[in-house]
């Protein structure tokens, strides 16, 4: 079974970062689907992170639009470069989090997630109104990331409009790392400490965990992704308005990740590429897209409760089917 | 500001219609939370599919209006019985999340039937009821004092069935102890089943009164859902007085800022208004909090 899993780990890696951008080299909307699909990716996985303490959230929209109109203030006004300022984003988002998760986190459960979705939507608003950062028309013209030659070796290349292949590889690289870090963290001693908050937090602080510092750390880390997001977004659009990050993003990025499976690392990945390639699957027959959208998150709801992933426990079986077939792949997995 | 004194009579009166409409919307949402912990997104989808029934039903078939309100509220409590008992009592005691995904389904869905059915336009609905009251060399239409007065009438008929009542005894005590309840014979089922069918019988009944007076459309449900959200959470999660001062409060703000600046700020008023109840009292202005 450890041995499928790596299988299976490794099949989807080379889809991802060889046969799909080779395959799809020249199709800008195909690859634009796939990127908008890993930036959800990375904002439902921080949802998922969130939830890891018990806590969930709606208000992620806010970080990215705050990571997106920090990293394009940076980049306009202060003239940073994009490779600069997309950590930066990252790092203020995470600074804002930390800011707002003391008053915030003193609340928890339904107060704390309608009070997240309600500070997004207070941000959008605000964002119309403010003349500094663009008011209702947004910011428009941001650069796009620079090159990087060194010598005469070209370490990133040219990022242009017409061709979306160095964004699919940078927001694969940003997803790549969000999956590494948030795996590092399941599996580290602060994962547990997050798991057993979210079991009993009252039990937690009595054996001398600090819940309160350990909801605002994870709000700052998941804050960081989203900031990161938000600045990625920001220089492959080019042009966003305040109402690019309304809070039905937000929900979206809870919906995809529980429809996939909040229990599972994998689980807010196969949510948010699956329900995104059903919807633009459903193109032909646009009328009734959202219908059967909506139709398609009842069914998963009812029927599969811990989300599409959960599917996974049928895997072993399938994997004795294959078993079963001659040749070397099924002697291999008939001996695991 | 020198017309203040011209134009605080229209605030009042504003905030009064506006406060009743929230009011009898946030019941239904606070009543359902309390009762079976479900956050129901598509609390205003329901408000908007009252009002598309309307347009239907009176704009276009020329029903007459009372018979209209009663045919939409009884589409609208079987609609949410219906809903209890095949899709949300599937996840009845599975935590916040999957009752509020599947809300969420439900309100994508009305969404886009309404979508394919009734056209992405808005569409205005003709009065029922015409004309104006002048009371004090002040005047208001009919209309909205007609809604405002039915919102009110609702409101305490809900608290009368709550308080008096056998089954809406038997709400409260589900929302206070769902386990101590039911040892004391109280039928879980049937009770969340009744709650369901008044809460959106109520919200479709607020789509109804409210067509004439606002425009109707398929995507109106998304800014209203937030702001039942806020009244809700202002007033006290679950609590049912929380609602009614939380929708008022609200409801005043808005008309007060709407008359006073522009569109745009009023909105931003409603988040000031309500970041000052937090920070002064997080659990809102009735409600026990979940406070760590």
């Amino acid at each position: 079974m450890k041995n499928f899993r790596l299988l299976a780990i490794i099949v989807l890696l080379v889809l991802f970062v060889l046969v799909i951008p080779i395959l799809f080299r020249n199709d800008n909307y195909i690859l634009h689907v796939f990127i908008m699909a890993s930036e959800i990716s990375i904002v439902a996985l921080t949802v998922r992170l969130m939830y890891i303490t018990g806590e969930f959230t709606f208000g992620q929209v806010a970080f990215v639009m705050f990571g997106a109109y920090s990293s394009a203030l940076l980049a306009t006004k202060a003239g940073v470069p994009f490779w600069v300022a997309l950590p930066m984003a990252g790092i203020l988002s995470a600074l804002f989090a930390l800011v707002i998760g003391f008053p915030v986190l003193r609340l928890k459960g339904t107060y704390f997630a309608i009070l997240t979705l309600i500070i997004a939507e207070v941000m959008c608003q605000a964002a119309r109104v403010w003349d500094f950062v663009g008011g209702d028309t947004g910011l428009e013209n941001l650069p796009r990331p620079d090159a990087i030659h060194i010598g005469t070796f070209t370490l990133i290349p040219e990022f242009t409009a017409i061709d979306k292949l160095p964004y699919y590889y940078l927001i694969a690289f940003l997803l790549i790392l969000t999956i590494v870090v948030f795996r590092r963290i399941d599996r580290s001693p602060l994962g547990a400490t997050f798991r057993a908050i979210q079991q009993n937090d009252t039990l937690a602080a009595s054996i001398g965990i600090n819940v309160r510092w350990h909801r605002i750390l994870v709000f700052s880390i998941s804050a960081f992704f989203c900031g990161l997001v938000g600045s990625f977004y920001a220089h492959y659009m080019t042009v966003f308005y305040p109402r690019s990050f309304s809070v039905w993003d937000s929900i979206t990025y809870v919906l995809y990740a529980f429809l996939g499976g909040i229990g599972y690392l994998g689980g807010p990945i196969l949510g948010s590429f699956g329900m995104i390639w059903l919807w633009e699957f459903m193109h032909p027959i646009q009328k009734f897209q959202p219908m059967i959208f909506a139709g398609a998150i009842v069914m998963v709801i009812l029927f599969l409760p811990g989300g599409l992933f959960s599917l996974e426990k049928f895997l072993p079986s399938v994997a004795a089917q294959i078993g079963k077939m001659s040749g070397p792949l099924g002697k291999k997995l008939r001996r695991n | 500001m020198e017309n203040l004194a011209e134009i605080w009579p229209q605030i009042v009166m504003n905030g009064l219609v506006l406060g009743a409409v929230y009011t009898l919307l946030a019941l239904g949402l606070a009543l359902i939370f309390s009762i079976m912990r479900v956050v129901n997104i598509a609390h205003a989808d329901l408000y908007m599919l009252g009002g598309v029934l309307t347009y239907f039903l009176f704009g276009q078939w020329h029903l007459n209006y009372f018979l209209t309100l009663i045919i939409v509220v009884a589409c609208l409590a079987v609609a949410g019985a219906v809903s209890e008992r095949f899709l949300f009592r599937r996840l009845r005691g599975t935590g916040l999340a999957g009752p509020l995904i599947l809300s969420l389904g439900l309100s994508f869905f009305i969404r886009g039937a309404t979508l394919v059915s009734f056209g992405e336009r808005e569409r205005g609905i003709p009065s029922p009821v015409t004309g104006v009251i002048s009371i004090g060399g002040v005047s208001f239409g009919t209309e909205r004092l007609v809604v405002m007065i039915v919102s009110l009438v609702l409101i305490v008929g809900l608290f009368y069935f709550i308080a008096k009542v056998k089954s809406g005894q038997a709400m409260r005590a589900l929302a206070q102890d769902a386990e101590a309840a039911y040892l004391q014979g109280i039928d879980i089922n049937q009770i969340s089943m009744l709650a369901f069918a008044i809460s959106i019988a109520l919200a479709g009944l607020a789509g109804a009164l409210l067509a004439p007076i606002f425009v109707v459309g398929y995507a109106i449900g998304a800014p209203l859902i937030l702001k039942l959200f806020i009244i809700v959470v202002l007033g006290g999660l679950g609590s049912l007085p929380g609602a009614v001062a939380g929708g008022f409060l609200i409801g005043f703000v808005e008309a007060a800022s709407f008359t006073l600046f522009s569109g745009k700020l009023s909105y931003l008023a409603i988040f000031a208004v309500m970041l000052i109840v937090f920070l002064i009292r997080p659990q809102g202005l009735m409600g026990k909090a979940e406070l760590q």
